[in-house]
């Protein structure tokens, strides 16, 4: 086999591996789940209760969840991307960790309300919202 | 309405192109309009920038966008007035058999592609994870409370937001929203769109003008049909923005060495100074630039060159500067100190691990496969460039020596970068290593296909 036709071959062989690609990648994105849902903006209505009660539009609200109550279960990716999804949905509040803040949200399961609860009862007033969410309002500040 | 939002920047960009670029190749004239996305987009974010630090809780910047188009038609109408530039030509295209089966391929390959970036952005509608966490989350802080968007600067932000990064694409997508008075995923899922056809269009206007129809066709095959480019274009990230930055400015300073025009120079700067508005590594790739101009024309005069260069790229980077000095927080990256960087700089199991990702990504990179069995596009690309290469010429010399530059460097920074990263090096690694790669293989792709023989002559009967 001479050069000339181990150039054609490689260039053969580079087309048909680029359109098996482009077909395999096509078909693939159906994995990326139905055109009509859009899990972003369901998160976004989630948090549409909490955004109407606080009292600013602007400003800085503590965030804690699942991770931050020692003991609890919590799976690590899903932890992180709520809470980047619930900084994007309620921006330009901006998000910090912990509940230093006046105001601060608690995504929490039942299980880390309840041992979130225990030890911090009587510090804030707690305002429950739909799904495991709850607004607290630090009391005394 | 959402074609308002972009018709009028990438028109301005265009004209920008032909105004330091006159010539109507037919080629060229493609080139241009696909320069001018980038460029148009580019100058559109930017002016937005400074209209938001000047006219903050103001509603007008549509008029700013009409202004800067009718001023660079007048321009350009002057221009032609005073100066006659030849009228190209069309000439007459008969294609070889090689160039028609090539181009039905292309064919094929974009529409598929085409099918699977609409796909993935209607499945995504709010793009990918790294849109949320800065992209389209720096444009919405903005264009919510638009009077008070310096406080999206705000050091009290989480790092992980990386509010410190730069601003093209927020830019855009909160000046359309302000144009359109609404906030619709619509803007940065065209803004998304429109990068991935023009980083496409423009490398195959790109080898149309410098090599030939079937190589164009095959850069087209090569670059749309790697799914890692594909899907990149989709994400509404800002990498895939970064490769058609990094390959425009390739090209350009690959076109001065062919035509030695000083306006494609300033061109060339401009799109440099833009890739450092897009992230953080396009300011590493300015350098880089300004490195390969030097040393492409080391013993012809560099200085002037560079100062056609420096020309271009002097308003984005200025830009970038005074954001980042003045505005932008510290950098999570650079967080580690001193002294955690030295002793992380000097750990030899850093360098085997980062050289092992690496390492993986020349043999898997792109989503290739043959009967299965994974296979790195950038593998056989630089298979296909030893078996096809062609003797360079005067001029493709120096234009190797420029893309190895332009490659070279920016990858250097991601490995400093690796090594001083306060994160999970592993981690880091995992997840953003693939998008380095990608933000250089336009750019590789292009010259390898430019230093290897046509397909028509390969599949030419003698």
């Amino acid at each position: 086999m001479n050069i000339k036709w181990l150039q054609r071959f490689a260039l053969a062989a580079i087309v048909l591996a680029s359109l098996a690609a482009s077909i395999q990648n096509l078909l693939a994105t159906r994995s990326l789940g139905s055109v009509a849902d859009d899990p972003v903006a369901d998160w976004e209505k989630r948090f549409e209760p909490i955004r109407k009660r606080l009292p600013f539009e602007r400003g800085v609200v503590g965030y804690i969840s699942d991770s931050s109550i020692p003991g609890v279960t919590y799976d690590a990716a899903n932890d992180e991307g709520e809470y980047v999804l619930t900084q994007y949905a309620l921006a330009p509040i901006i998000l910090v960790k912990g509940t230093n803040e006046e105001w601060n949200i608690a995504n929490l399961d039942r299980a880390g309300f309840e041992a979130w609860e225990k030890t911090n009862s009587g510090k804030f007033e707690v305002i429950p919202i739909k799904g495991g969410l709850y607004l607290l309002h630090r009391i005394g500040t | 309405m959402i074609v308002i939002v972009y018709l009028l920047p990438v028109l301005s960009g265009g004209l920008l192109a032909h105004l330091l670029w006159p010539d109507r190749k037919a080629a060229n004239l493609a080139l241009k309009a696909f320069l001018g996305i980038g460029i148009g987009l580019g100058l559109n974010s930017l002016s937005y920038f400074l209209y938001l630090s000047f006219f903050a809780g103001q509603h007008w910047f549509i008029a700013v966008q009409v202004l800067t188009f009718l001023l660079l038609l007048s321009l350009n109408v002057w221009r032609s007035r005073l100066q006659r530039i030849p009228e190209a030509r069309p000439a007459a295209v008969h294609l070889s058999r090689a160039q028609s089966v090539l181009l039905a391929f292309s064919g094929l390959v974009f529409l598929i592609s085409l099918a699977s970036t609409a796909s993935y952005i209607l499945r995504r509608r709010q793009g990918d994870w790294d849109a949320w966490m800065m992209f389209n989350r720096a444009a919405r802080f903005v264009y919510r409370d638009q009077a008070h968007w310096l406080a999206s600067f705000s050091p009290t932000m989480d790092p992980i937001f990386h509010a410190d990064y730069p601003l093209f694409l927020a830019m855009n997508i909160a000046s359309g929203w302000d144009t359109l008075a609404t906030e619709t995923p619509h803007v940065p899922m065209v803004q998304s769109a429109l990068f991935a056809v023009a980083c496409a269009g423009l490398m195959v206007s790109a080898l149309a003008s410098t090599k030939s129809l079937g190589q164009a066709a095959l850069g087209l095959i090569i670059l749309w049909g790697t799914p890692a480019v594909v899907n990149e274009g989709a994400r509404e990230l800002a990498d895939l923005p970064l490769a058609y930055f990094f390959l425009a400015t390739c090209v350009l300073i690959y076109l001065y060495i062919l035509e030695h025009k000083p306006g494609i120079l300033v061109l060339a700067g401009i799109t440099a100074g833009l890739a450092a508005w897009v992230k953080n590594e396009g300011s590493v790739f300015v350098i880089a630039g300004a490195l390969a101009v030097t040393v492409a024309f080391l013993r012809d005069t560099p200085w002037r060159r560079l100062a056609a260069y420096a020309a271009g790229a002097a308003v984005p980077l200025a830009i970038v500067l005074y954001f980042k000095l003045f505005l932008a927080p510290p950098s999570d990256v650079l967080s580690s100190g001193p002294a955690r960087s030295i002793t992380q700089v000097l750990d030899v199991s850093r360098h085997l691990e980062i050289l092992r990702f690496m390492g993986n990504e020349l043999l898997y990179f792109g989503g290739w496969s043959i009967l299965t069995i994974p296979i790195g596009s950038i593998l056989v690309l630089l298979v296909y460039l030893l078996l096809a290469r062609q003797p360079l010429g005067a001029q493709q010399k120096p234009m190797i020596i420029v893309a190895v530059v332009l490659i070279g460097v920016p990858m250097l920074g991601a490995y400093a970068v690796y090594l001083i990263t306060p994160y999970d090096l592993t981690w880091h690694l995992t997840y953003s290593i693939e998008r380095i790669v990608l933000q250089v293989f336009p750019l590789l792709a292009f010259v390898i296909l430019s230093a290897t023989r046509l397909p028509e002559s390969i599949f030419a009967s003698k």
